[in-house]
């Protein structure tokens, strides 16, 4: 009827014609809309889930239209209506299971943890948080591996970054503590899992054993036989320690070898450059080739090379071990003390004595 | 004196006289005396102001014998930026945290493998200022005839109150290299990092070893606690992995726990100058004896007996275009060298290859006849499109004043303007016109 009535109408230069023409074809012949999923009761005609990216799925017992994949937008609302987030699909992460979290050698300030990735991939980024409360109260390990009240972005590392198979230190904590962590995974944003199992340790206490060889020695008679010489006597110093930083003994004398107002001389040489004995007096040599002060061999290389004891606090360095100590502690490390003395023919007969006092203190 | 020192003397007496004079004097270096273990050897706290606390030490004493052990609380100056212990009885370097701690008994006599605990009280003032504190405790095993003695420091580190975490702790004051151009592995740095803060912290440096193409690679240095308003430095030396030339940035990282960082970047550049020389030795050789090749050939012939390839024919300076034959006959003469023949002529040996390719076939039997130079005579020639006649034509209606484009028309040239003007010119007949200033005169 339509169509009859249009073709009544005058013809005019820009006909529109052929416009109404296609609308009475829209009009006589809908374009029916995509079904949806149906039912004999039901039929859902739109659906979506506020989607990028669209897909068809089918097998022999469904067929999907639909659309799946992309992030929500924004939400759509007014003032008698809102469209609140849909859901968000995204991979989440495998929960990482428990690490493996030791103390391997009785460390008093450091644990090891080893993260224990489960089926996640390479990129997943973890998070450790540690706790000595049982996670009443949470710190999280720093990207210095330190710990701290705050979880920033920089504490989320790969695997790798925190040590590998190998695992790393988590350090500054309280001696004799037991700490529990425990670990989370991301791969990206709103892929965070959640905690895994916890693992537990304990510090150790820091201790140190020191032990010297001889509570006193005597040198032998001093005489034109051996020259007014003896170089036989000496002191093992034994330590064991599981300080990070290692030990240092300091060595010092009460004053130089005296009897009544007569003195034999201190070895004229210092600590910092020994030299091969000459002359007289009484003095040192260390077995310890990496000692600190000065050239680390500086007792060994040449030597033995004497040096004369200090008198004053705290004296000299005599033996020390430097750390970083933490997979193997001091065990009864032992340095020798050799000492020297020569006096000479004019050297007055007597009976000399002083005292020598070695102080080990840890390093830190 | 009270019956815990009295009975002291009597053990003492009692050592003194219960061990042989042989172990007294014992040089066997596998006894010990003394052997005490002290536990914890390190005492790290953090304190309120206005609180008391009380901390044990153990001391275990791992000797057949009893020991007699003496403590004492004392201070000590933390100035050493190596070890960070300097034992000091200076009281202007002393923290005052000796003075607030006291321990329940100073002497006492450990039995054979036993222990005793010493407590140690400490009572922070109300009024003190925050911030970190130190001190040391020292057991001391007595033994009877002393004449070597030891002591055993136990180090107390105490924060007092509590930092802002956030805020900047330390310093870089110095991170600098032992040379600024190195030759060869290893590499020796020095840094020096300072306290800010008012508390003790942990500070760990990092090394990051990064070449200008290439991987970085990561160098973790040792802690060690910084006590406030102090130093402490490394000395660490490092081989470079993949040593070659070129650009290094070394990157310092100090961790100041807390996640806290204090950074500093510097270059180092890798040149080893030996092995520079060296090379710069061998390629002026190189030159040298390319250079100086013929010389040399002729010298080796010589010595080998051989003569070196001459001829009869030699170019006048004159002949700036040597003929074929010339170049072919040389060419023969030295057995075919267009090197050789080009030295004797004197040209390139580009110019005897050319000529060689085109003899060719020509080159066996030595026969140059159909070498010829092509003419390098122009094939046209630019001759003049005016003949003197019309010139002189020209010159004389010039002469007449006429102007150049009736000059044109009268004669009915077929030159241009230009080249009437450029004829007039040459004899000097252009008009010369006056100027304005003159004209109004």
């Amino acid at each position: 009827m339509y169509m009859v009535l249009l073709y009544s109408m005058p013809r005019r230069k820009f006909s529109l014609v052929p416009f109404f023409v296609v609308l009475a074809l829209f009009v006589a012949f809908p374009i029916p809309a995509s079904a949806g999923p149906s039912s004999t009761n039901y039929e859902l005609e739109q659906y979506g889930f506020d989607s990028g990216g669209g897909d068809n799925s089918t097998s022999s017992n469904f067929n999907l239209f639909g659309e799946a994949g992309g992030l929500e937008l924004n939400n759509i609302s007014s003032t008698n209506y809102a469209v609140n987030a849909g859901l968000t699909e995204t991979l989440q992460t495998d929960v990482p299971s428990a690490p493996t979290f030791t103390n391997p050698a009785t460390n008093y300030d450091r644990l090891k943890c080893v993260i224990n990735t489960g089926d996640n991939p390479t990129d997943t980024l973890y998070a450790i948080a540690i706790s000595d409360d049982d996670f009443t109260t949470t710190n999280y390990v720093q990207n210095d591996n330190t710990i701290g009240p705050i979880l920033g972005s920089e504490d989320w590392q790969t695997y790798s970054n925190w040590g590998g198979s190998t695992g790393v230190f988590i350090r500054s904590l309280t001696q004799d503590t037991t700490y529990r962590i425990k670990v989370k995974a991301k791969r990206g944003d709103f892929t965070e899992s959640d905690y895994g199992p916890t693992a537990s340790a304990t510090t150790s206490v820091p201790s140190m054993t020191f032990g010297i060889s001889a509570a006193n020695l005597a040198f032998n008679n001093l005489n034109s036989g051996n020259n007014y010489t003896d170089d036989s006597k000496s002191t093992t110093l034994t330590t064991s320690t599981n300080a990070y930083n290692g030990y240092a003994v300091y060595g010092r004398e009460t004053g130089p070898l005296s009897f009544a107002s007569e003195t034999i001389p201190d070895y004229s040489s210092p600590n910092s450059s020994p030299t091969v004995w000459s002359n007289t007096g009484f003095g040192y040599t260390t077995n310890d080739n990496s000692l600190s002060g000065g050239t680390s061999d500086r007792f060994t290389s040449g030597g033995p090379k004497y040096a004369g004891f200090p008198t004053s606090i705290p004296g000299d360095p005599v033996a020390d071990h430097t750390g970083p100590i933490e997979d193997n502690p001091i065990v009864n490390e032992q340095f020798t003390i050799s000492y020297r003395v020569s006096g000479d023919n004019t050297t007055k007969a007597g009976n000399y004595t002083n005292t020598v006092t070695y102080v080990v203190v840890p390093i830190y | 004196m009270n019956n815990r020192r009295f009975l002291l003397y009597i053990c003492l007496v009692w050592i003194g006289f219960s061990i042989p004079i042989s172990s007294v004097y014992a040089q066997d270096s596998s006894q010990l005396t003394s052997l005490l273990r002290i536990s914890p050897v390190i005492l790290k706290l953090q304190i309120k102001p206005g609180s008391k606390q009380v901390y044990s030490i153990k001391v275990d004493n791992l000797a057949s014998i009893p020991v007699p052990v003496q403590a004492s609380i004392e201070g000590f100056d933390p100035s050493d930026e190596d070890s960070g212990v300097e034992v000091s009885s200076n009281t202007n370097t002393v923290s005052p945290l000796s003075s607030w701690m006291a321990l329940d008994h100073t002497d006492t006599i450990i039995p054979a493998r036993s222990s005793d605990k010493f407590f140690v009280r400490i009572s922070i003032p109300q009024t003190v200022p925050l911030g970190g504190y130190y001190a040391m405790i020292y057991f001391t095993p007595l033994t009877p005839g002393l004449s070597i003695g030891s002591k055993i420091g136990v180090i107390t580190l105490a924060n007092i109150g509590v930092e802002d975490s956030l805020k900047k702790r330390g310093d870089i004051l110095e991170f600098s290299f032992d040379k600024p151009v190195y030759e060869s592995n290893p590499v020796g740095v020095h840094i020096r990092v300072k306290n800010i803060s008012l508390n003790y912290f942990t500070a760990k440096p990092t090394l990051s070893i990064t070449p200008l193409l290439g991987k970085t690679q990561r160098l973790d240095l040792e802690e060690k606690v910084i006590l406030p308003d102090k130093i402490r430095s490394w000395k660490p030396v490092f081989t470079i992995q993949n040593y070659k030339w070129g650009v290094y940035n070394i990157k310092l990282s100090v961790s100041l726990e807390q996640g806290l960082f204090v950074e500093e970047s510097k270059y180092i550049i890798v040149f080893p100058v030996r092995q520079s020389i060296l090379l710069l030795i061998l390629i002026l050789l190189l030159l040298f004896i390319i250079s100086k090749r013929k010389n040399m050939k002729r010298a080796i012939l010589a010595l080998l007996g051989k003569p070196y390839p001459e001829t009869n024919i030699t170019p006048t300076p004159q002949d700036h275009r040597i003929p074929p034959s010339t170049i072919m006959q040389a060419l023969t003469s030295v057995n075919g060298s267009a090197r050789d023949a080009a030295t004797i002529l004197g040209v390139h040996r580009s110019t005897v290859h050319r000529w060689s390719r085109r003899a060719d076939d020509l080159l066996s039997d030595s026969s140059s006849i159909s070498l010829v130079r092509k003419s390098t005579r122009p094939h046209k020639l630019r001759t003049s499109s005016i003949s003197a006649k019309h010139i002189q034509q020209i010159v004389h209606l010039r002469e007449l004043n006429w102007p150049l484009k009736r000059i044109q028309n009268n004669l009915d040239l077929r030159i241009s303007l230009r080249t009437i003007e450029r004829i007039i010119k040459k004899q000097n007949l252009t008009r010369s016109y006056s100027k304005k200033s003159d004209m109004r005169e």
